[in-house]
């Protein structure tokens, strides 16, 4: 019983798993994937948020420093010019000649007054000349009441007609030499030889209200001869420019008309501007900081713009109003220090170009008149200094980025080599079925922009369309800050397309930017410092599991 | 007699189908009452032998949810890898499991162990002592389908399945029982564990979700160890940003640091299993247990990592005019700072997977039974249920066999067998759940290439689980008359 038990059992188990147990069919796998269709996946993702600051871009692709913003947030683009009118040799002292002639007359009069003995007779005059001091520039009316200076020149020449012998005495209480007050006495021959020349060092003249008296006491003596004619006195004084430390008066109605003026930008031709612009509210100041004790008029004229040397004219720039400060107060002198006096001007401006002749150049005259009213109630002065000059000129010309342009169009190359991108890989290429490039564009700048781009090959000739002419909202509003305005685009590439860049293997793409202030030119619109164009990419494609990867 | 018969032809057609069906989990063990530790799967089964001691035993399980065939499937004359069209996803999808797919590995060693049968033959005593070693893997399903969908417009990724768990340690089982009537048997097993080393993962969130216009990570979770290194010193990302994780440094321990340690009460654990068996009459029984109600509580050489944090990616944002780095670094620091990690020493549980059988058994002849058996396995994040059904046979007293179709749900069919064989009072076990019976060669070309042959890879197996052992046995046949092939003792024939 147990034996026949066991035997049907194994019997029975041995014919089932020997039937159909045991080997199944061989799994050859190759997995070599060229050729193979692999799985078709989907991808979905963000790549990146570009920001593009208009007020940083503009600082840093125009290197312009001298980007600034109001209390509004308004951009400008700054210039700014310096003129300085240094202490030059056109301002002095004139040089002064001038000569005294004493006549001795003789008939019936005999001058001589004294009996000199032992023989001979004397002849004793005494007295004052005033000479008067002026400048070298302004009108006739100009007078010196002080000066001070480290090196000058006085001569005196005496005559006397023969035979007369003699001395003379020089007293000149308003000049002071160290301090010292001028004084010269010397004996004098007959003839036109007596010259006293005396150097001038560390001096100064100050004049009464008539000039510089100078003081006299000729003392001739003749022999039993009388001479004729007369004694001559000749006053030469010289101080130069340079030499000249100070100077105090009324220097008269001065005009100075320097060279023109220039100031060159970029600023057009690196925006490569083809089309109509206007630029509203161009602010121009000046700044004159007058260290001179002269009041002054300051006038800036024949504003012209040129583009290289082709004169545009004064029409494309309109000032409002002239740009002339008439009341330019001196500066003050006190216990032997100047204090500059800074006078301030802001006037307003247009431009307006078209026709593509955009400037590159402002050529302007800066006219300063001194004493303009004539004679002040304060003296006039002069003051040599080596950390002042005696006028500064600054302009800044503020541009704000307060424009309207029609159609400005330009075109960026982006680099793109297609093959090198895929590593020459012809299956990684076709896995790709099909691709979209997500654009939210988030415009807070008020310009209607079309966008298109075109992929090229090393020949510079087209492959195909990548993105067909798209349009991009203007930020709306043109009074105050425009509000940004949100524009949804997508490129869309195919397997054709795709294929294509690859065959004829894309180098570029260019990106054609069209572009117009609101409302396509019309209007003028404002650049605010807080605008700024925000692009959100992402992507979605379908793609087949590339084979390369294995 | 008729039944007899009907169950000879009825079996080897079951096993034609299970051969023909491939890939079952047999759990014969359950009704090898010959083998005294057929208690530890219900511990109300007592051995047959009035006393036992348990020799050295190895136990191998290996399991995983998806078969060589499951990643290369035929379609017409080729075979297809996932990455491929032609290969069927949802197919895939089917074996693998709709949230995760787990990869375990576990190994019992049993040192040595006695039972024996209390005086009045109600109440049986047994007592072993066993190493455990356990891993288990669970990779979210959610990875697999990142290869057939990608990152599309609005997907959303669930990875928070993904659990990593090992764990080594020593199980004391202390059982009992006994039988409280003629019908009715219970037992208990009472379980002391001391844990050794251990590692696992619990991954509260972790989330992918994916978009066109961003991509958002969430995550939160801790990684546990209890693992012989030195105290990692306090260290938090967000707080510690300039300074590199803590180094890892080996404790410096010999064998008897070791021995010392892997014996002490500081990762204690529990365990119990819980079981009965009625006898519905003399050809019928039914019987279940619930096994493996236990945790271990880890307080020894702890090291772990909190991590939590969101991370939304919607691009890499640069600014046009500042440098082209800056963009770049912007975002390699948003992507360290995003997820908070911090150290810590906290102590932690890990649970045993309870199991819960219900069978039946239909004794055919005092030789012969048939047994049918669920097992119904609970894990954290998942759940497994198999069938089976076995054929027991014990011709002579010295040998046994047993020989069963296993069925998992969602899954293969497979067949097992086992024996055991007394030579005197020394019993050799063997006992294998999921034989491999389907082999294929496989060969991995490249192009033209033809690449090398590996022969016999059973492609459908999911699952492999072996036990051998030794006893020596004192009574082998019990005090219970249980009627044997002696006919004269019973109403058997």
């Amino acid at each position: 019983m147990k034996s026949s038990i066991l035997k049907q059992f194994a019997i029975v188990a041995i014919v089932c798993v020997a039937a159909v147990s045991c080997k199944d069919n061989d799994i050859v796998y190759d997995r070599n994937f060229d050729g193979k269709e692999l799985r078709s996946v989907n991808f979905a993702a963000p790549i990146a948020n570009v920001h593009v600051p208009v007020y940083k871009s503009i600082k840093k692709w125009m290197d312009l420093d001298s980007l600034s913003s109001d209390e509004t947030g308004l951009i400008y683009v700054s210039f700014t010019h310096t003129q300085n009118v240094e202490w030059t040799n056109d301002i002095g002292v004139d040089e002064l000649r001038k000569r005294f002639d004493y006549p001795l007359i003789t008939t019936g009069d005999n001058p001589f007054t004294s009996i000199v003995i032992p023989g001979g007779l004397s002849w004793t005059k005494e007295g004052s000349e005033t000479i008067k001091l002026t400048t070298n520039e302004g009108d006739d009316g100009t007078k010196i009441d002080s000066i001070t200076f480290h090196n000058g020149l006085l001569e005196f020449d005496i005559t006397l007609p023969s035979p007369l012998t003699g001395e003379i005495e020089i007293t000149i209480p308003g000049l002071t030499i160290n301090g010292v007050a001028f004084t010269v006495k010397q004996s004098l021959t007959s003839g036109s030889n007596n010259r006293i020349s005396t150097l001038l060092t560390n001096g100064k003249i100050k004049t009464t209200s008539q000039g510089l008296p100078i003081l006299y006491k000729i003392t001739v003596t003749t022999g039993s001869t009388l001479p004729s004619g007369s004694v001559g006195l000749n006053v030469h004084l010289d101080i130069a420019s340079e030499d000249l430390n100070s100077m105090f008066g009324y220097f008269g109605k001065i005009e100075a008309s320097p060279e023109s003026e220039e100031v060159t930008f970029d600023f057009f031709e690196a925006l490569d501007l083809k089309q109509d612009i206007g630029l509203k509210d161009i602010i121009i100041k000046a700044d004159i900081v007058n260290s001179t004790g002269l009041p002054m008029m300051v006038e800036v004229s024949s504003i012209k713009m040129f583009k290289d040397n082709l004169d545009l004219g004064e029409k494309p720039l309109t000032v409002t109003p002239e740009f002339k400060l008439e009341q330019v107060e001196p500066a003050t002198y006190e216990n032997g220090r100047v204090t500059p006096v800074t006078t301030h001007k802001e006037v307003k401006a247009d431009l307006e170009f078209s026709n593509g002749k955009f400037p590159n150049k402002l050529v302007f005259k800066v006219v300063g008149t001194g004493n303009p009213n004539g004679a002040t109630a304060k003296p006039n002065f002069l003051v040599k200094n080596d950390q002042l000059n005696l006028v500064d000129v600054n302009l800044e010309i503020l541009v704000p980025l307060h424009f309207k342009t029609g159609l400005y169009e330009r075109q960026d190359t982006v680099d793109f080599d297609f093959n090198d991108m895929i590593d020459d890989d012809e299956n990684l290429s076709k896995s790709i079925e099909n691709l979209v490039l997500h654009l939210d564009i988030n415009n807070g700048l008020p310009f209607e922009i079309a966008l298109k781009g075109i992929a090229i090959d090393e020949n510079e000739d087209d492959i195909v369309t990548l993105i067909p002419e798209q349009k991009i909202e203007s930020a709306g509003g043109t009074t105050g800050k425009a509000t940004p305005v949100l524009t949804h685009l997508e490129v869309k590439v195919d397997q054709a397309q795709i294929d294509q860049l690859r065959r004829k293997s894309a180098k570029k793409i260019i990106l054609i930017t069209k572009s117009a202030t609101y409302n396509q030119g019309a209007d003028y619109v404002k650049i605010h410092n807080d605008a700024a164009l925000d692009i959100n990419v992402s992507l979605s494609l379908k793609a087949n599991i590339p084979s390369s990867l294995f | 007699m008729k039944l007899k018969s009907i169950s000879y032809l009825f079996f080897p057609v079951l096993l034609g189908i299970a051969v023909n069906t491939q890939a079952q989990d047999p759990m014969l063990f359950y009704y090898m009452e010959t083998i005294p530790q057929s208690n530890r799967v219900n511990p109300a089964l007592q051995p047959r032998a009035n006393a036992f001691l348990m020799g050295p035993a190895i136990r191998f399980n290996l399991n995983s949810d998806f078969a060589v065939k499951d990643i290369l499937q035929k379609n017409g004359n080729q075979w297809y890898s996932p990455i491929e069209k032609g290969f069927d996803f949802d197919k895939f999808r089917k074996a693998v499991g709709k949230k995760s797919t787990m990869l375990n590995a576990s190994a019992e060693v049993d040192f040595w162990g006695f039972g024996f049968r209390t005086a009045k033959g109600k109440g049986y005593f047994t007592f072993e002592l066993s190493e455990h070693v356990v891993a288990q893997t669970a990779l979210p399903t959610d990875f697999f389908n990142i290869v057939n969908e990608g990152f599309p417009d609005g997907a959303t990724y669930d990875f928070s399945p993904m659990r990593m768990k090992g764990m080594s340690y020593l199980q004391i089982l202390i059982g009992y029982s006994r039988v409280i009537n003629d019908k009715l048997t219970i037992g208990v097993n009472l379980k002391p564990i001391l844990g050794q080393v251990a590692f696992t993962t619990d991954i509260k969130k972790f989330t992918l979700n994916t978009s066109v216009k961003e991509w958002n990570v969430d995550v939160e979770g801790d990684v546990y160890s209890s693992i012989p290194i030195e105290p990692l010193s306090e260290y938090s990302s967000k707080n510690n940003s300039d300074e590199d994780f803590p180094e890892i440094k080996k404790q410096n321990l010999d064998a008897g640091d070791y021995v010392k340690k892997y014996l002490s009460l500081k990762n204690p654990g529990i365990a119990i299993d819980l079981g009965a068996n009625y006898k519905i009459n003399e050809r019928w029984e039914v019987s279940a247990a619930l096994n493996n109600l236990g945790f271990i509580h880890w307080g020894q050489d702890l090291n772990g990592l909190t991590f939590n944090g969101n991370y939304v990616f919607n691009g890499i944002n640069h600014d046009v005019t500042d440098d082209d780095t800056d963009a770049i670094e912007a975002l390699g620091d948003s992507l360290k700072n995003a997820i908070d990690y911090r150290t810590h020493h906290k102590k932690f549980n890990t649970t045993l997977a309870p199991v819960l059988y219900v069978g039946g058994t239909y004794r055919i002849t005092e030789a012969i039974s048939v047994g049918l058996l669920s097992r119904s396995t609970f894990w954290k994040k998942g759940y497994r249920q198999s069938f089976n059904l076995s054929m027991n046979l014990q011709p002579y007293s010295f040998v046994a066999f047993t020989i069963g179709v296993n069925q998992q749900i969602k899954g293969n069919t497979y067949l097992g067998a086992g024996f055991c064989l007394n030579a005197g009072p020394f019993q050799f076990y063997l006992v294998s759940d999921y034989i491999p019976i389907r082999y294929s060669t496989i060969r991995i070309d490249n192009g033209n290439e033809m690449g090398n042959e590996i022969p016999f890879i059973p492609e459908r197996q999911k699952e492999v689980v072996i036990r051998t052992g030794f006893n020596i046995l004192f009574g082998q046949h019990g005090y219970q008359n249980r009627p044997m092939l002696d006919k004269g003792r019973s109403s058997w024939n």
